[in-house]
C-alpha cells in the first residue's frame, strides 16, 4: 500500500497545476452574475452618472463593491449548501403565496428589464443605422439559440467571453484621458450635494447593481454549476472577484464619460447618446468601444434575465428544470421564449412609453427586494438547513447592515419617483 | 376526501366550545404497506406546539375541528421515528413519484376516511392545487383544470431530515425498481439530495446504481460522495466499472478513495486505470471464474455454487493447467448437461481466440459479432488469462449515451 501511494500521489508541480484546474472548474458563476448586473440599464446610469457628476459619484461607487460582495456571497452559499434555487427554498419554507408574490412581482419586472435590453440593442442598431426590425429579432433569435442549443458548458463559455468583452470599457476609460488624481480623490473622499437629482442618481446607482433577478440569478447558476460545498473558499473568491470585476467597469464608465461629457457640460440621458457624444472628444474607436460594450451588455442582459424569469417559475411552481435538462424541462425552454420574444415584440410596438415603464420596473424591484432580503436572512440562519455554514454574528451584522442599506435606498427611490421629487 | 390545505389554520374547538387553536401541522405514523394514518393534529399554543392524539378528536372536516375532551395535549411535541409531519415534511417539498420514474412537488395532499381514521392516500402535483390553495377556487375555470394524483404507494421522501423509518422505506420502494430507474431519478435531485440518497443506500444498490448515472452527473456525484464510502462502493462495483469511476476522479479525491480500499482491489485498479479506454487492457474486467482442467463436472459444479456471490454474472468458466495456461472455456449450460462424473477438460471447448491487452475495440467488436462470442478473454504472452471483455462493455463505449 505504501508504494502504491506513493507511485499515485502526485508531484508538487503537479498540484499546483490542479490547484489551477480547480479554480477554473468553480470560478465562472460569481463573475458570470456579477457582470450581467451591469446590463443595459446599468451602462446607462453609469454613463449619465459620470456625465452629470464627474467623478464626485465614485466613492459610492466604491461602496457598492462591497454591498454587491456580500449580497451575492449569500445568494452563492445559498445555493451552494442547499443545492436549491431560491424560489425553491422560498416555497419549502415559507408559504406559497410569499411564493406566489415573489413570482410574479420578480417575472414582471424581469419583462420590462428585458425591455430595457432590448432598448440597447435599438440604440445600438440606431448609431450603426441598422433597421429596428431586423436588429430586435436577430438579438432575441441569437439568444434563444444560444441558450437552448447550447449545453451548459458551451453558454458559460460564451458568458464568461462577453463578461471579458467589457474590457472595451476600460479601454474607452482610458483614452479619455482623465486627470488620475481628480479621479483617486473621487473615490476616496466622501462628496454629498444636497440636491435631488444627486440623490436620485445615487440611489439609481445602488438599484441598477443590487437587483431581485440578480439575487437568483447568482443562486441559482452555482445550484446549476454543481459545485462541491468544499469549495466554498474558492467560489467566495469567485464572487468577490464578480463584484469586483462589475464595479471596475462602472468605474471606468463613469470615469470616461466625466472625463469628456461632464467637462463640457453635455448632458445625456441614455448609453447610445453616450456614445455619440464621445466621438468629438475621444474619436471614432472609443464611440465603436462604447457601442459593442452595450450591445454586448444588453445581449448578456437579455440572456440572463430570461433564463432567471425560467428558473424562478419553474422552481417555485414544481416544474423544475436545469439549463442541460433539455427533455424534462421543457417548461424551462418555454419561459425562456416567451420572456425573450414577446418582449421583443413589445419594444418594436411604435411609441411604446418605455420610461414609464422602466420606472415601474424599478418600483417593482423595490417591493421584491425586501422580501427577498429577509427571507434570504432567515434562511442563511437556518442551522437544520445550513448547517456549519450557518451566518456567524458578525456575517449577520454586515448583512442586515447592507440589506437595510439598499432597502432604505430602493425606498427613497420609490418615494422620489412617485411624488416626481426634484423634477 | 379532504384536502390537507383546506385543514390547514382551521379552528379547533375543544368540548367545552372553546376554541383552543388552528391546526398548524398533521401528525401521521408510517405503516409498512398501508396508508400512512392520521396519528394527530398539531397547533400553536401561545409559542409552542401542542399536540392533541386523534382518539380526542370527534370531527375533522374544512371548516372546524371538534374535539370530545378539553386539556388533553402535549407540549412541545417531537415526532418519534415512524411518524413524519405533513406540512414540516411533505407539502411543497419535492418527493420521488416511483411510478412515473421523476422528481415531483407536492402541491397538496388527499386524505381519506379509512376504518376509523383518516389516511394519507395520494398527493395532489396539479396545478389545480396551487389554484385551489391560492383561494381562486371560484374562479370559471377552475373546475376546467385536471386533478393529477399519485397514489401514496407509489411516492416516497425526498427529504433527510425525516424519521429513520421512513427512509427505509423509501429504500424499499426505490430497490423495487430497476438501478437505471433509480439513477434518473438521482439525476433529477439536487447535488446535496442525490449525494445523501446514494450514501445511504447499501453498497450492492449504491454500486449498481453508480454504474447506470449518466456521465456528465455521474462526475460531480462522485466528488461529492465521501471518500469512505466510495471506497466501500467501488469494492462491490465490478473491476472495470471501478476503474472507470477512479478515472473520473480529481486526482486528490483519487487518492483519498486508494488510501481507504483493500490492498488487493487497489492494486489491480491501480494496474487497470493504467490503460487506455478504447483497448482490451482498459475494458477488460476481472470477473471472471477458472477451474482446473482435472476437475470433474461435480466438482466444478459445487465450487462455482460456493464462488458465484463474487460474480454479477456468470455464463462460463475458464479451464486452465497447472501452470495456469488458459486452456478452454466450459459454458454453465454444458456443465448442466453434463454427467457429475465426466471430467472438465472432456467437456471444455478448446479456446481459439483470445485478446491481448493492446487490442482495439473495434477489433474486439468485430471479433465478438464475428464469432458469436459474449466474451473475450485477455492472455499475456504466456497464455495467461488476465481479464475478460464482454459483449455489454464493448457496446456501452460503441452505444456511450444509453
Amino acid at each position: 500500500m505504501e508504494t502504491l501511494e506513493k507511485e499515485i500521489r502526485p508531484s508538487r508541480i503537479h498540484k499546483f497545476k490542479m490547484k489551477w484546474l480547480l479554480i477554473f472548474a468553480v470560478i465562472g458563476p460569481g463573475i458570470i452574475a456579477g457582470t450581467a448586473d451591469n446590463d443595459a440599464g446599468g451602462i446607462a446610469t453609469y454613463s449619465v452618472t459620470g456625465a452629470s457628476f464627474g467623478y464626485k459619484m465614485l466613492w459610492i461607487l466604491f461602496l457598492i463593491t462591497f454591498i454587491l460582495a456580500i449580497t451575492q456571497e449569500m445568494g452563492a452559499r445559498l445555493g451552494l449548501v442547499t443545492g436549491k434555487g431560491l424560489a425553491a427554498l422560498i416555497r419549502e419554507n415559507f408559504s406559497l403565496k410569499t411564493t406566489t408574490f415573489v413570482v410574479i412581482v420578480t417575472f414582471v419586472a424581469n419583462w420590462t428589464n428585458i425591455l430595457a435590453e432590448y432598448a440597447g440593442i435599438s440604440a445600438v442598431a440606431d448609431i450603426y443605422g441598422v433597421p429596428r426590425w431586423i436588429a430586435i429579432p436577430a438579438a432575441a433569435l441569437l439568444t434563444w439559440y444560444v441558450v437552448y442549443k447550447g449545453s451548459f458548458k458551451v453558454v458559460q463559455k460564451i458568458f464568461l467571453t462577453s463578461s471579458l468583452l467589457f474590457f472595451a470599457y476600460i479601454i474607452a476609460g482610458f483614452m479619455a484621458h482623465p486627470q488620475w488624481g481628480d479621479v483617486l480623490k473621487g473615490t476616496i473622499v466622501p462628496h454629498v450635494e444636497w440636491t435631488p437629482d444627486f440623490f436620485y442618481t445615487a440611489v439609481a446607482l445602488i438599484g441598477t447593481t443590487i437587483t431581485a433577478w440578480g439575487q437568483f440569478f447568482v443562486q441559482s447558476y452555482y445550484v446549476d454549476k454543481g459545485i462541491a460545498v468544499e469549495h466554498m473558499k474558492l467560489s467566495r473568491w469567485d464572487v468577490f472577484a464578480g463584484s469586483f470585476w462589475t464595479n471596475f467597469v462602472a468605474f471606468f464608465i463613469i470615469v470616461a464619460t466625466g472625463a469628456t461629457l461632464y467637462k463640457a457640460g453635455i448632458i445625456i440621458s441614455d448609453a447610445g447618446q453616450a456614445a455619440t457624444a464621445l466621438e468629438p472628444f475621444v474619436g471614432t474607436f472609443a464611440k465603436h468601444l462604447f457601442a459593442w460594450g452595450l450591445l454586448n451588455a444588453s445581449l448578456l442582459g437579455l440572456a440572463v434575465v430570461s433564463m432567471t424569469s425560467a428558473y424562478v417559475v419553474t422552481e417555485a411552481f414544481g416544474w423544475e428544470g436545469r439549463v442541460d435538462l433539455k427533455q424534462e424541462s421543457p417548461s424551462f425552454y418555454r419561459i425562456f421564449a416567451f420572456c425573450i420574444f414577446s418582449t421583443a415584440l413589445a419594444i418594436l410596438i411604435p411609441g411604446l412609453p418605455l420610461i414609464p415603464i422602466l420606472v415601474g420596473s424599478q418600483m417593482l424591484n423595490t417591493f421584491v427586494l425586501p422580501v427577498l432580503f429577509i427571507a434570504i436572512l432567515m434562511l442563511l440562519n437556518r442551522q437544520s438547513l445550513m448547517g456549519k455554514f450557518k451566518n456567524t454574528l458578525t456575517m449577520n451584522i454586515i448583512s442586515w447592515v447592507s440589506v437595510f442599506f439598499v432597502m432604505a435606498m430602493a425606498g427613497i427611490l420609490l418615494f422620489m419617483t412617485v411624488t416626481n421629487f426634484g423634477h | 376526501m379532504i384536502f390537507f390545505s383546506q385543514l390547514l389554520r382551521v379552528p379547533i374547538i375543544d368540548s367545552k366550545q372553546e376554541t383552543v387553536g388552528r391546526l398548524k401541522d398533521i401528525v401521521v405514523r408510517a405503516q409498512d404497506g398501508e396508508y400512512p394514518k392520521v396519528h394527530g393534529v398539531i397547533f400553536k399554543d401561545g409559542k409552542h406546539l401542542s399536540f392533541i392524539p386523534y382518539q380526542f378528536i370527534e370531527t375533522l372536516s374544512r371548516g372546524e375541528i371538534t374535539l370530545n375532551k378539553s386539556n388533553s395535549w402535549k407540549p412541545n411535541y417531537e415526532p418519534t421515528n415512524d411518524e413524519f409531519l405533513l406540512s414540516r415534511d411533505v407539502l411543497d417539498q419535492q418527493i420521488f413519484d416511483v411510478k412515473g420514474i421523476r422528481v415531483v412537488r407536492v402541491n397538496d395532499l388527499q386524505l381519506v376516511r379509512i376504518d376509523n381514521g383518516f389516511s394519507i392516500v395520494g398527493i395532489d402535483i396539479s396545478n389545480k392545487a396551487l389554484m385551489r390553495r391560492l383561494g381562486f377556487s371560484h374562479l370559471p375555470f377552475f373546475n376546467k383544470m385536471e386533478s393529477k394524483f399519485i397514489d401514496w404507494h407509489n411516492v416516497s421522501l425526498v427529504k433527510g431530515s425525516v424519521g429513520s423509518l421512513q427512509l427505509k422505506t423509501t429504500h424499499q420502494k426505490l430497490q423495487k425498481l430497476h438501478p437505471a430507474d433509480v439513477a434518473n431519478l438521482i439525476e433529477s435531485l439536487t447535488l446535496p439530495e442525490s449525494t445523501r440518497l446514494v450514501q445511504s443506500f447499501d453498497k450492492e444498490t449504491a454500486a449498481e446504481v453508480l454504474g447506470e448515472v449518466e456521465r456528465k452527473y455521474k462526475d460531480t456525484l462522485l466528488e461529492h460522495i465521501n471518500p469512505k464510502a466510495l471506497a466501500t462502493i467501488m469494492e462491490e462495483m465490478p473491476t472495470d466499472e471501478a476503474v472507470d469511476v477512479l478515472k473520473d476522479l480529481s486526482e486528490h479525491k483519487r487518492i483519498q478513495v486508494f488510501r481507504r480500499l483493500g490492498v488487493r482491489k487497489a492494486k489491480t485498479l491501480h494496474k487497470l486505470s493504467g490503460y487506455k479506454d478504447d483497448i482490451a487492457g482498459g475494458l477488460m474486467t476481472s470477473e471472471f471464474m477458472t477451474i482446473h482442467k482435472d476437475l470433474s463436472v461435480e466438482e466444478a459444479i459445487k465450487l462455482i455454487r460456493k464462488d458465484s456471490d463474487n460474480y454479477r454474472s456468470l455464463y462460463h468458466v475458464f479451464v486452465i493447467d497447472d501452470e495456469k495456461h488458459l486452456l478452454g472455456v466450459v459454458s454453465i449450460r454444458t456443465l448442466l448437461l453434463s454427467s457429475p462424473k465426466q471430467k472438465i477438460s472432456d467437456r471444455m471447448s478448446k479456446v481459439v481466440r483470445t485478446l491481448r491487452i493492446h487490442t482495439k475495440a473495434g477489433d474486439i467488436a468485430r471479433l465478438m459479432t464475428k464469432y458469436d462470442l459474449l466474451s473475450m478473454a485477455v492472455v499475456d504472452k504466456q497464455k495467461v488469462i488476465r481479464g475478460i471483455v464482454t459483449v455489454d462493455d464493448i457496446l456501452r463505449l460503441l452505444i456511450p449515451d444509453a
